[in-house]
Parts: structure tokens; C-alpha cells; sequence
């Protein structure tokens, strides 16, 4: 009889190799419980799994096992190679010679729900998804709690086995994008993730672009927003940071909390970005070709001013400019990987040591300094980090044209921006929209954040009816020819 | 491919988006100074040579179309060899091809030689040249949505610049647009023929129909198109007509940048060193449509590689704009494309017109006699 104890010991032993340590708690000649002690909650394998099964007399079938058992997750198995991985992540393997079943009575570490802490707003629920997938389900199922936010999961990797789940509403999902996203992953199979961030650049459609195609953020409310637009959810199990997609270019510059705010004051906070998005990009190459080539420009008074502060700078404009801007550059990535005490003091560094000394040394004009920290404010005002970083990016060939060709390199490098976004796709539906976005009815009054009309349907509005018509949709191609 | 039921809806658009494909290959560096080739003509009634141009140029968009429309609404590849045969068609095809390349080559010429006089003396023709061509390169692999999305930047830089043509207004003196019509039938007609460089690019309409999709709207669009860039020119010839003398006029080669010149504001004058680069949002979208059409032509009849073809434009445009130094040169090429496309556009359309309905009545009399 304890024959079977002893093959069981030999054949954990001989998978796990003795690095692991597996319990293996014999509750009577014939059933034995094995978990991994540091990962499973001692309470629930007490009072559910051990209690039950010393008071049980007879188990002959799996479905004993399910009458006995008092958690919720009771799998039955075929061998003990497929418990391993489910061991690893905190399930129990309770075993008899004819049968053996794995329960959930894992408890793995986790962290509290805690506030947002990078996309801070002022008003807007105060939630944050958590690195623990069930906890981010949670939030979304609490959020939205409707039969049609479905969920499939997709598991990951060669060692880690993460888990990816896809979350979307059945009713506005485009089905095309859900099977975009499963085969990529699924191409994806034998790669290794260790968060949403990196699997955002795997499953992205065009990797060489430094431009985001789809959105992470940390915010339960704007994840539940886009997933009422009919958006796919990517969450990935040890990430804290959700995927949505498909996203488009001004989803980036949309905070939720312009909703908040009521319209008037939402639509003027989106306009403002967009001014945010031309000053960040544009203040600096133009401050460089308008001194390196087009005096002609600036109306006298203006210019005297201008010379005056530039009159002792040995360099020309676009030294001058590269230098500051790098050192922007410098004193923002140092600030973020100081900690939060350390890092106060990089604002007095950068104020005023490096900002007055610059200009009393003679290395910049006074001018420069303002329009560089207005370029900088720009590229803070845009919600999305990793949009914010890319515009930071996208302005230093725009300098350096501007410094080479001036105003002809501003264009150049504009329209080959646009152009480049233009033909970025997100999941296969397009990114980027000059004339009008989205294929819904009521984008207007979401963009503009226009109050719904009282009374009326969205059909019978006029202007909505002539809106509807300047969708876009259906232009996409991806060829030359047609 | 050559029936049009065989394109697949993702790659048609909607009616409406003529309103801005049109004019943005319509309007193009032609604005920058068609002027005083019409006030050479028809003097202060220059205006009413624009109107008669604007109104001819509807009556042939309407007989554009009613042509496709009698040929199942196939593109003018397909009709050139429904009407003329294989052989014939196709070097028909050819033949407007090479028309639009020549278009291409004269359009990055004389951007290049507004920017040359205006911003950089200096700037190396194929340097820019090569600027404007790595541009349509890289918008053309992208497809026709490219095109689609820039023309309508494309329209709202022409609109935006539109309005800054208020500032000239406080010179103007009304009292140099008087008498009206102060001259001949023959200088009038002689004065629309000079607007054809400027006002062509219309004629694209005979390869976009095929993708619009929904045709019975088309006409409407296509006609407000036109509408809009004929009133386009008509302000801005009216406000040149008031704002320049009558000496100054017909010296004065970039009338409409000149106009921008005097706009002053508290934090920027002279306009133009802003206006003449962000043109190039217009000069683009028309260079790629112009590529997209040749493209199709290409594959259509030679089946040659669209990748190949783009670089081999993009290279030929190239080479062909630096050939030409001077102003000089540049104001042949573009009067003798003025010629070109006075046939190409207005000629031809009616001479396809008549042949269609010849050829539809040449059946029914067939088919009737058979029976």
C-alpha cells in the first residue's frame, strides 16, 4: 500500500530534481497531497483539501474528488506532467493511484489596489490595475458588468507560460481585429514576455516605427471607456500595464478626464494639447531657421530684441539649440531615475544653476532658454508617455534640418511625418486620420466631447446625419494599384 | 482589374472625397503666378477670362463623366481600348502618360523655381528636386489612402492661405477693375486658354471614377470641386486686378506670392517665407496622384513592377527637372504644357464624348438591323 506513496515521492522527485521543494503530505496509504508550500494559502489546504479528504471514505472517480474538494477550481488530470505547471503557480495536486486532480488554493503575492501613479488626474476614479491578471479582470468585470465583455485567455512562452488575456465586448468588437491579435500571439508562441511593454513591440504592426501604434495605461476607467468603443483589452499576467488597441494617433492626446470636466471645458483641454503637440514639435526648429536663414520674418522690434540676447553666444543657432535641448534631455531622465527625495534638488540644478549660468557664461540667449522649456511644457502636456517621448524624438531631425535647410527641412520633415503616419496601420485598421476618424456615429460628440442632444436619436440629427457622412473608413488600402 | 466590379470596396471611397482630390492636383504651383498671362490678354477683364475658363472646365467635367458612364464606368485605359483597340489604345494611353509625367516634371520645376527666387537663391536644384521626389516616393508605396488623407491637408493649407489674401485688400482700388469688358470676344477666349496650366488637373477624374463609390454623387462633387478652385482663382485675379497697377502687372511673375509679401503681423512679416515651403502639403498630393495614375497606366498595359515604375518616375522626374536652368526655359516648358493640356483636357474629352455616342449609335443601328 505504501507503495504508491514511494512512486509518487520518486516521480516528484525525479521532475522537480530535488531543486524545488515539494511537499508531499500523505493523508491516508492511498492519497497524497503535493504543493509547493511558499506558493499555496495554508487555510484553504486545511479546512477545504486536507479536512475533507481525512473524512472521506471512499473516493473511486473524479467526480468524488469534486463532491469532496470545497474550493472552486478542481481540475481532473491525465498524468502528473501536466500538474507541474499548474504546481508552479499554486494549485495543489492531490493525488490517488487512479486518479489525480489539481485544486486552487493558490496565494500568491500581491500588491494592494493602489491610485494611478504616472497618468494622474484631478478628478476621475482613483483605481490602478494591479500586476495580478485576476485583479485587473476584476476591475474591468466591476466596471462593465455586461454579458458581452468576454474574455480569452492565450498562454505565453516557453518557460514563463504567461498569461494573456484578451478582454472586448462582443457586441462592438470588430471581429478582424480579435483575430488579428490571436494570431500574432499565437505566431508569437515560443518568445518570452515579462511584460505588457514588450509584448505591446511584438504584436505591434510595424516595429520599425517610433511611433506607439496601440495605447498601455494603468487607468481602470480609461480601459473601461475604450473597451466601450468596441477596443480589445491585452492584459498580460505580472504587468501592471494594460494594451489597448486599435488605437489611433489622437487617442493619445485624449485624457479621460476631459469627460469629466463637462464639454466646454474638455474640448478646449484637447485643444490646448493640440497646440501643446505644434509648440513641443515646432517652437525650436523655428526659433533655429528663422536665426540661421529667414531674418526676413521677424518684424524689427522683435529681432532687435532677439540680437541683442544672442550677441554674446559664439555658436550658431543650431549648436546652440542642440546643446540646450540635450541638456533638457539630460535633466529630465536624470529627475526620473533619482529617487523622488534626490531628485527635488535636479529643479534647482536645472532652473537655476543651469539656466542662469548658461546665459550669464554667454552659451544661449535668454530667448532660447524660454522657447526650449515652452517646447518642453509641450511635450509634458501630452497624456501618453511613450507619445510624449516620441515627439521629443521626432524634434531633433526637425532641428537639425532646420538648421541645414531651414524652413524647407521644417516641411520636409513634417510631411514625412505625416506621410509615415498616414501609412501606419494599428491592427490592421488605420492610425491615422487627417479628415475625419472612426467609423461610429457619434465621433463628433465624443472628439469634441458634444453634449448628447435631449430627445433626439443620433439618426435623426441633422448635423450628426452629415458628420456620419465624412466617415473614412472605407478608404483604406494597402496597395498601390486600386 | 479592368472591370471595375473586380476593385474590392476597401480600396473605394466615398463621392465627396473628389471635393478634395481634385483641387489638390488642380492647384498646384499654376497659382503662384497665372496673373498676368491672362492680364496680357484680356487686360482688366481679366476675371471674366477665369469665369469663362471655369465655365467651360464644368461643361467638359460633365461630358467626362457622362463618357465613363456610357462605358460602364471604366478608366481611360479601358475606354482608349474599347474605343480604339488594343494597339491604338494603348498608345493612346501612352501618349497621356507621358503628359502627365511631363505635368510632374513642370510642377517640381517651378516649385523649385519659386523657392530658388523667393527663400534660397542658392538651394541645388536637385538637391530640392530630390526633396519633393523622395516625398512622392514614400507617399505613393503607401497606396491611394495616402493620397486620399494628404489632399485634404492639402485643402486646408489652400484654405487657410485663401484667407490671409484679406490683408491685400485695404490697397485695393476697385476703380482699376472699370470698365468692365473693356475688350474682345478673341482676347477673352485667348486669356482662358492661357489659365489651362493653372486650371488642368481636372482630368484625373477620368481614373478616379472608376474607385468612387457611390457614382451617382460623383458629378455633384466633382463639379463642386471644380467650383471651388475656379472661385479660388477668381478672388484671387480680382484682388490682383485691384491690388497691382496696370504696369505693374504684366511684370510681375509671382503675382499671388507678391500679394502675401505686405502681410505683417506683430511677431511675422512676410508671409511668403512661411507659405512658399508649406506649399509644398499642396505640390505633393498632386505629384503622387499624378504617380498613382501613371502607375496604374503602367501595370495596366506594360504589367511592369509598381515598386520599379515609382523609382524610375521618381528618377526620370528628377533628371528632367534639373535639365532645365533658367527662367526662361521654365516658362516654355510650362506655356507649351499650357498648350498640351488645352487639347489633353479640353479637346480630347469631347472628341471621346462624340466617338462614344457615335460608337453606342453605330450599335444600336447594328443591333436593330440585325433584327
Amino acid at each position: 500500500m505504501t507503495d504508491f506513496l514511494d512512486t509518487l515521492r520518486d516521480q516528484i522527485a525525479l521532475r522537480f530534481q530535488d531543486h524545488t521543494k515539494v511537499h508531499i503530505r500523505a493523508v491516508s496509504s492511498n492519497t497524497a497531497v503535493c504543493y509547493l508550500p511558499e506558493l499555496v494559502d495554508t487555510n484553504l489546504l486545511s479546512n477545504f483539501i486536507l479536512t475533507p479528504l481525512q473524512q472521506a471514505k471512499w473516493i473511486a472517480n473524479a467526480e468524488d474528488f469534486m463532491r469532496i474538494l470545497a474550493v472552486g477550481e478542481v481540475k481532473p488530470l491525465e498524468s502528473l506532467n501536466d500538474a507541474i505547471p499548474l504546481m508552479m503557480k499554486g494549485w495543489a495536486y492531490v493525488a490517488t493511484p487512479h486518479i489525480g486532480v489539481v485544486a486552487n488554493v493558490a496565494n500568491l503575492p500581491k500588491r494592494q489596489i493602489s491610485a494611478p501613479e504616472n497618468e494622474t488626474t484631478i478628478h476621475g476614479p482613483m483605481l490602478a490595475f494591479s500586476e495580478s491578471i485576476e485583479t485587473c479582470t476584476a476591475l474591468l468585470r466591476s466596471s462593465i458588468p455586461d454579458r458581452s465583455l468576454r474574455n480569452e485567455d492565450l498562454h505565453f512562452g516557453n518557460k514563463r507560460h504567461t498569461l494573456i488575456r484578451l478582454m472586448f465586448m462582443s457586441d462592438r468588437v470588430e471581429e478582424n481585429c480579435v483575430n488579428v491579435v490571436r494570431q500574432r500571439i499565437e505566431r508569437l508562441q515560443n518568445n518570452d514576455v515579462t511584460g505588457s511593454a514588450e509584448l505591446l513591440h511584438m504584436i505591434q504592426d510595424n516595429d520599425g516605427s517610433i511611433f506607439p501604434q496601440m495605447l498601455l495605461t494603468e487607468r481602470v476607467d480609461l480601459a473601461s471607456h475604450s473597451l466601450l468603443e468596441g477596443k480589445i483589452i491585452i492584459l498580460v499576467d505580472g504587468s501592471q500595464l494594460a494594451i489597448i488597441g486599435p488605437a489611433e494617433f489622437t487617442d493619445f492626446f485624449l485624457s479621460t478626464e476631459d469627460r469629466y470636466m463637462g464639454w466646454g471645458i474638455g474640448t478646449f483641454l484637447r485643444c490646448l494639447r493640440v497646440l501643446a503637440l505644434f509648440i513641443s514639435v515646432y517652437l525650436t526648429p523655428a526659433y533655429v531657421a528663422a536665426l540661421t536663414f529667414h531674418y526676413e520674418i521677424i518684424p524689427s522690434s522683435l529681432l532687435v530684441s532677439l540680437i541683442e540676447s544672442r550677441s554674446k553666444v559664439p555658436f550658431p543657432p543650431l549648436f546652440e539649440t542642440l546643446i540646450l535641448e540635450i541638456t533638457m534631455e539630460l535633466l529630465r531622465e536624470a529627475g526620473a531615475r533619482l529617487p523622488t527625495k534626490v531628485g527635488q534638488t535636479m529643479g534647482i540644478v536645472g532652473g537655476i544653476v543651469i539656466g542662469q549660468a548658461a546665459v550669464q557664461a554667454g552659451f544661449t540667449s535668454n530667448i532660447l532658454i524660454m522657447l526650449v522649456a515652452l517646447a518642453a511644457l509641450g511635450s509634458f502636456a501630452t497624456p501618453n508617455y511613450f507619445m510624449s517621448s516620441t515627439l521629443r524624438l521626432v524634434r531633433y531631425p526637425m532641428v537639425i534640418l532646420a538648421g541645414l535647410w531651414g524652413s524647407i527641412g521644417i516641411v520636409f520633415m513634417s510631411l514625412l511625418v505625416v506621410i509615415h503616419l498616414i501609412r501606419q496601420t494599428s491592427l490592421g485598421q488605420p492610425y491615422f486620420y487627417a479628415i475625419h476618424p472612426k467609423d461610429q456615429s457619434n465621433t463628433l460628440s465624443q472628439d469634441m466631447l458634444m453634449p448628447e442632444p435631449k430627445g433626439l436619436t443620433s439618426t435623426g440629427h441633422s448635423i450628426r446625419k452629415f458628420i456620419k457622412s465624412f466617415r473614412l473608413s472605407s478608404l483604406w488600402t494597402g496597395d498601390i494599384d486600386n | 482589374m479592368t472591370n471595375p466590379e473586380h476593385t474590392p470596396a476597401k480600396y473605394q471611397f466615398k463621392a465627396y472625397m473628389l471635393l478634395f482630390l481634385i483641387p489638390s492636383v488642380q492647384i498646384g504651383v499654376g497659382i503662384f503666378g497665372f496673373q498676368r498671362y491672362i492680364y496680357k490678354e484680356s487686360g482688366h477683364d481679366a476675371w471674366m477670362s477665369v469665369i469663362l475658363a471655369g465655365i467651360v472646365t464644368h461643361i467638359v467635367m460633365w461630358m467626362m463623366i457622362t463618357t465613363m458612364k456610357k462605358n460602364n464606368d471604366d478608366d481611360l485605359y479601358d475606354i482608349h481600348r474599347t474605343l480604339f483597340g488594343k494597339w491604338i489604345g494603348n498608345a493612346l494611353s501612352v501618349v497621356i502618360m507621358l503628359y502627365f509625367i511631363t505635368n510632374m516634371t513642370a510642377i517640381v520645376r517651378t516649385y523649385i523655381e519659386a523657392v530658388q527666387s523667393w527663400i534660397f537663391p542658392d538651394f541645388p536644384t536637385w538637391l530640392l528636386g530630390l526633396i519633393l521626389v523622395v516625398l512622392m516616393m514614400y507617399g505613393s508605396l503607401g497606396g491611394i489612402r495616402v493620397v486620399l488623407q494628404l489632399s485634404f491637408i492639402s485643402f486646408i493649407v489652400i484654405a487657410a492661405t485663401t484667407i490671409l489674401f484679406y490683408y491685400p485688400l485695404q490697397y485695393a482700388d476697385w476703380r482699376r477693375l472699370l470698365p468692365v469688358y473693356d475688350t474682345t470676344v478673341q482676347h477673352l477666349v485667348a486669356g482662358a486658354m492661357k489659365m489651362s496650366f493653372t486650371i488642368a488637373g481636372f482630368e484625373v477624374i477620368f481614373f478616379l471614377y472608376t474607385l468612387v463609390k457611390d457614382k451617382d454623387k460623383a458629378l455633384r462633387y466633382a463639379q463642386g470641386s471644380i467650383l471651388f478652385s475656379n472661385l479660388l482663382y477668381l478672388i484671387i485675379m480680382v484682388i490682383s486686378i485691384a491690388y497691382f497697377s496696370e504696369n505693374q502687372m504684366p511684370k510681375t511673375i509671382w503675382g499671388s506670392i507678391n500679394l502675401l509679401k505686405i502681410i505683417k503681423y506683430p511677431f511675422l512679416e512676410r508671409i511668403e517665407f512661411i507659405a512658399i515651403p508649406f506649399w509644398m502639403f499642396v505640390v505633393v498630393p498632386g505629384m503622387m496622384m499624378l504617380a498613382w495614375i501613371l502607375v496604374r497606366g503602367t501595370t495596366r498595359i506594360f504589367k511592369w513592377n509598381q515598386k520599379l515604375t515609382i523609382y524610375g518616375i521618381a528618377a526620370v522626374v528628377l533628371i528632367a527637372s534639373t535639365c532645365f536652368q533658367n527662367r526662361m526655359q521654365i516658362d516654355l516648358l510650362n506655356s507649351y504644357i499650357g498648350q498640351y493640356s488645352v487639347v489633353v483636357s479640353y479637346y480630347y474629352p469631347c472628341l471621346l464624348f462624340i466617338m462614344t455616342y457615335v460608337r453606342q449609335w453605330w450599335k444600336d443601328h447594328k443591333g436593330s438591323k440585325e433584327s
